[in-house]
């Protein structure tokens, strides 16, 4: 008997409304023809409904309550500061940074190795550092670029006239051509190394010694990823790869975009495989790839320093490695589950909604014949390379194409913080009120994100009842918990989490007149586990097109915003809320020998379902902890 | 911090009782010596579900759903539903507790049935259990056990449809005594073969035998009774119970918090309030006719257009009329408030059948518990002479006050305080601690057990350092110790 296999395809962020519609157009047949096979429902997210948790409840079969996992930004518990909550880091011996992974409980990979079966995880998102499993697994968002961050990429210009103030440009002394100038590649901290250009032939060579090239661009084209060594003052060597793309040459001026320099697969500052040869064995098999876990340069568009194009060209080739890393495991390996992660159509939601949606602030007629099919035509271009994918496996393969929350249109952002200050449940500092609302740099931002300890905060702890901060809602400063908490337990807190929740639920958008909060939920409703206080106590569900602000995640008080504030930024569609499951649904479609055909799942199925139901496929005991349920959609 | 916390609930038990028969009870003396002890406030209320329930999460009645045995489960007129473990809709400690990776057990909940699916823990439902024929333990093949362990499961002292009141007082005076024994059998398996984290059981006779025999040690009872064969079995009991808790203790070593509580004391009863009859002569309530036999006022035929007010249950719970909530409500919103006040004043001024103003207590609702749940709860609550006075919310009698019950007397009645004693690591030595509630037991547990409370838990840890408000200086130091302290400090120029 022919063992049993589980494909998992992530196409993380897909949205049900477009799909469907795509579907029933007829644009994605591969798609189309995969559901009639099997089973599509929508499928219900996490609450925060982004990537990092969502992925996490896939792996796990946990609610985030059980798995702990509350996004990329959460508070430090027990401080009123903000951390990174992906991994902990911590410096080595060159200050450099080391990563410990945070995982709570076992994802599937883990059960399957204890069941001694195989597994290949591709870059799913949160899984940095890898975990050693039976198979292999390559990790995903969270994985930084060489600086530490999540996408520093550099611009080498001639001049700085006329470019917006920016930290990505390095200003070269450009010869002209034929001569030969150099400059640096940033690494991390302060190691940086020699680069050297020489223009000749409406071309722009790249050489690291002046000698042996290691690419060679003309205008409006990119190089491959090359390899970067860097040394640190201790003579330990590591290694990155960047790509260029050669904006601008003409005998005065250049322009040189370099995406942020990734970690190597071949000698990473810090591993991202497990086992760790596995990545070189990649990069032997199909080339160097791009490993940062973002796989778009967003924080350039965002900050509009590269262009459209730029950015699309970016995400599809990564698009593409991914397909060649998908495509080598599933042909050379022994597998009985293997999860890719695609981050294509994510990516151009997030940066291309604004020319599908007319009430969106940066909305621009004029392009949307030209750009305003960019989402789509990803949906289309993920059908057609996934199509060959799946036809790649067996017709016993389970196939399971899902996406880890939806999309829609992210037209302002939400002050949460502003307001618990206009009605007195955030305090400032004496002195701190004055400069409220007179934002004349429009960049001071009172924050407590560097502030290391709450005395040097600009907020009143001791006076402050509540406060936002995380994807997920709003903090009661509680006596006995927090640090300088003045809330007390019970009746206190159940009557001023009653009252914000009754006040926000009142506040409507001034453009429209419509209410803002869907609802607003006490945590204890939602989220069950260990971990379940960790997270907010109240949890405030946006209505669609509205999302909490950058500044609130971090938790800081924009002085002077309004409480609703238009989104300006290219950053234009989005998921994160938050928005309740439902809402933020993502998609799934499930099928394979085995699975009843055309079957519509009630209730909807969740994401926390989907590892106990590839489990009981494997003919794996689901261990009793996972909050998912087996989908009944099975012959 | 301790590794586990052991708790032995005593249903009914009368600090006053153990504080009088003190010398007779060495071990509950010997925990008052080593740990801290004292009364502790019932729920409102004082009803064995909603008591034990508090004791069990922490929260108030609004914060889980009821009040008595039995439920709103809308705000409908009909017949109230009978609580069962799936009405606790709030985290207990069996929720919470295996969370952290504890291994809970809970043996006889009053609230227990059907049995909780406690993750990778154990549960014997109490006497809410319909027979043994029922699923009562979880996980299920945990009944086998149970069989095995200590033979035929006695669920309660009565057999169901049994009142236990009027079947022979012997036969029920040995079966108690079999019931307790099994659960105190059980009690120790868990402790000793289980390796549990948390144990909580709780011991129904104190309750069963006081309801049953309070006529022959109380002299100032109505039916008081002098009959030598029963005139100490209250006594007899707490020994028993004084006896296993020794036992119990002789079980733990001193990494384990053992902690012995009531959830209200057991008293005699005085008499009885008709609260619906009161009700109908003040012109609150009004019956489209009067039944011939008594009635639960579910049953009767209310003419709710003409009602402001009706009790139900057997705790003196009132409810409003009140219109939008009510399908036939008929006092407003805005006369809410005032028409609450109208009727405590009012019955506040009850008397008894000789006239004697009763020493009545009214609390609104809002004012005492809040929560999700609160909106279902009654609108306004009554005790007379401190709980002595019952109320019963049945129609057809012929007066306001009565003693006998229809099923026959009952000799006790719930008191609003009952008694704890705490003993460990991180427990006070010898205080009588005041103020203390059932809401502080959950936080005691979880405080003891090195976890968090909740922020949705409402009351305090009792462990020294925990989160009470009061807090007591303790010696520190033995003499030597102190000594080198004081010289230390004189050298610094301190002392």
């Amino acid at each position: 008997m022919a063992k049993k296999r589980v494909l998992l395809l992530g196409l993380d962020g897909a949205e049900p409304s477009i799909f469907q519609d795509l579907m029933q157009r007829g644009a994605l047949p591969n798609f189309s023809r995969l559901k009639r096979r099997g089973t599509y429902s929508k499928l219900w997210t996490t609450t925060p409904s982004i990537s990092p948790v969502a992925w996490t409840s896939m792996l796990t079969g946990c609610n985030p309550g059980k798995h702990g996992n509350r996004g990329f930004v959460s508070r430090r518990l027990g401080t009123y500061n903000t951390a990174c909550d992906l991994y902990d880091i911590e410096e080595d011996a060159d200050g450099l940074p080391r990563y410990l992974r945070k995982k709570n409980v076992d994802t599937i990979a883990d059960v399957l190795t204890k069941a001694g079966k195989t597994s290949f995880i591709i870059n799913v998102p949160a899984t940095f550092p890898p975990d050693a499993i039976q198979g292999a697994m390559v990790s995903g968002l969270g994985v930084p670029d060489i600086k530490g961050t999540f996408g520093s990429s550099t611009i080498y210009v001639s001049s700085l006239e006329g470019k917006p103030s920016n930290e990505r440009y390095i200003q070269v002394s450009y010869p002209g051509k034929g001569q030969w100038f150099t400059s640096h590649i940033p690494g991390p901290k302060d190691i940086s190394t020699p680069v050297h250009f020489l223009a000749e032939d409406g071309k722009l060579k790249v050489s690291l010694d002046k000698q042996r090239t290691v690419a060679e661009v003309a205008c409006g084209q990119w190089s491959d990823w090359f390899r970067i060594p860097f040394s640190t003052a201790g003579g330990r060597t590591f290694e990155g790869i960047g790509r260029l793309k050669l904006v601008r040459l003409t005998d005065k001026e250049l322009e040189l975009y370099m995406t942020p320099v990734n970690y190597s697969p071949i000698n990473p500052l810090n591993n991202i495989s497990a086992p760790p040869d596995f990545a070189r064995e990649l990069a032997a098999e199909v080339g160097l790839f791009g490993t940062m876990g973002f796989t778009a340069d967003h924080t350039a568009l965002k900050a509009r320093v590269i262009s459209d194009e730029t950015f699309i060209e970016y995400a599809y080739h990564a698009f593409r490695e991914r397909l060649q890393v998908a495509r080598y495991i599933i042909e050379n390996k022994e597998w009985e589950l293997v999860i890719v992660h695609f981050f294509l159509v994510d990516m151009l939601q997030h940066m291309f909604w604004r020319y599908t949606d007319p009430d969106h602030a940066l909305y621009d007629e004029a392009k949307v014949e030209t750009s305003g099919k960019i989402i789509e035509q990803g949906y289309i271009d993920a059908d057609r390379e996934l199509g060959k994918l799946i036809d790649s496996v067996s017709q016993d393969t389970l196939i399971i194409l899902m996406s880890d929350h939806g999309f829609s249109t992210l037209r302002n952002w939400v002050n949460i913080n502003n307001w618990l200050y206009e009605k007195g449940y955030l305090v400032l500092k004496e002195g701190e009120e004055e400069g409220y609302g007179e934002d004349t740099e429009g960049t001071f931002i009172r924050s407590f994100r560097e502030a290391g300890d709450s005395q040097k905060a600009a907020i009143d702890w001791s006076r402050t009842r509540a406060f936002t901060c995380g994807f997920t809602g709003i903090h009661i400063n509680l006596a006995g918990r927090d640090p300088l908490g003045c809330v007390k337990r019970g009746r206190e807190y159940f009557q001023l989490k009653q009252e914000i929740a009754t006040g926000l639920g009142k506040l409507t958008d001034p453009r429209t007149g419509g209410p803002v909060f869907k609802k607003i939920v006490p945590r204890e409703d939602i989220f069950v586990g260990k971990f379940a206080p960790t997270f907010p106590d109240l949890v405030p569900f946006l209505h669609i097109g509205y999302n909490l602000s950058r500044e609130n995640v971090f938790g800081e008080i924009v002085p002077g915003a309004p409480v609703i504030q238009p989104n300006d930024n290219k950053w234009s569609g989005g998921h994160a809320g938050p928005y309740t499951p439902e809402d933020a649904a993502g998609i799934l479609v499930v099928a394979g020998k085995g699975v009843k055909e055309g079957v519509s799942l009630e209730p909807a199925p969740r994401i926390s379902d989907l590892c106990p139901t590839i489990l009981s496929v494997l003919g794996v005991e689901v261990p009793a902890h996972m909050d998912g349920r087996v989908l009944d959609i099975f012959t | 911090m301790a590794k586990r916390v052991i708790v032995i609930g005593l249903d009914g038990l009368s600090p006053e009782l153990v504080f009088l028969w003190r010398e007779e009870l060495p071990y509950l003396a010997r925990m008052m010596e080593e740990g801290c002890y004292g009364r502790i406030q019932s729920s409102i209320p004082p009803t064995t579900p909603p008591a034990w329930t508090c004791a069990l999460t922490g929260k108030n009645p609004g914060q889980f759903g009821f009040w008595g045995f039995t439920y709103r489960k809308d705000y409908g007129y009909g017949e109230p539903e009978l609580v069962n473990s799936t009405a606790i809709r709030t985290d207990t400690l069996y929720h919470i507790l295996p969370r952290y990776e504890k291994k809970v057990a809970i043996i006889n909940v009053p609230v227990s049935y059907p049995p909780p699916e406690v993750p990778g823990g154990f549960a014997i439902s109490g006497f809410l259990t319909p027979s043994t024929e029922s699923q009562f333990t979880h996980p299920a093949t945990l009944k086998e056990e149970v069989a095995k362990l200590v033979g035929d499961y006695i669920i309660d002292a009565s057999i169901s449809d049994t009142n236990f009141r009027i079947t022979d007082k012997d036969k029920v005076l040995e079966r108690v005594y079999r019931m307790d024994q099994q659960r105190f059998d059980l009690l120790k398996y868990f402790i000793k073969e289980k390796g549990c984290d948390y144990v909580l059981a709780v011991i129904m006779g104190t309750d069963r035998m006081s309801h049953l025999f309070c006529r022959y040690f109380d002299k100032e009872h109505i039916n008081y009774e002098d009959n030598p064969r029963y005139r100490d079995v209250l006594k007899g009991h707490y020994k028993l119970c004084d006896t296993q808790v020794g036992e119990v203790r002789g079980l733990l070593d001193d990494e384990t918090v053992l902690i012995v509580h009531s959830a209200y004391s057991v008293q005699r009863l005085d008499g009885r309030i008709n609260l619906n009859e009161w009700l109908i002569s003040e012109g609150y309530l009004k019956l489209h006719r009067r039944p011939t036999e008594l009635t639960p006022l579910a049953k009767a035929d209310v003419d709710w257009s003409q009602t402001k007010a009706w009790a139900s249950g057997c705790a003196g719970q009132l409810y409003v009329n009140l219109k939008g909530r009510e399908s036939e409500g008929i006092v407003t919103e805005e006369e809410y408030e005032a028409f609450l006040d109208e009727l405590s004043e009012k019955l506040l001024a009850i008397t008894d059948e000789k006239g004697r103003k009763l020493d009545s207590k009214v609390m609104k609702r809002n004012d005492i518990h809040f929560g999700k749940y609160a909106e279902f709860g009654p609108d306004l609550f009554i005790t007379c002479d401190d709980g002595r006075y019952n109320i019963s919310e049945l129609v057809g009698y012929d007066s306001t006050c009565s003693y006998e019950t229809p099923k026959g007397a009952d000799d006790g009645a719930h008191g609003e305080f009952g008694y704890f004693a705490l003993v460990g690591p991180g427990v006070l030595k010898g205080q009588e601690l005041q103020n203390v509630t059932l809401l502080d037991m959950a936080p005691t547990v979880l405080d003891a057990l090195g976890i968090d409370i909740p922020a949705d838990m409402e009351g305090n840890s009792l462990l020294s350092g925990g989160s009470s408000t009061e807090r007591k200086a303790e010696r520190a130091y033995s003499r030597e110790e102190e000594e080198k302290v004081r010289r230390r400090l004189a050298g610094l120029g301190y002392v």
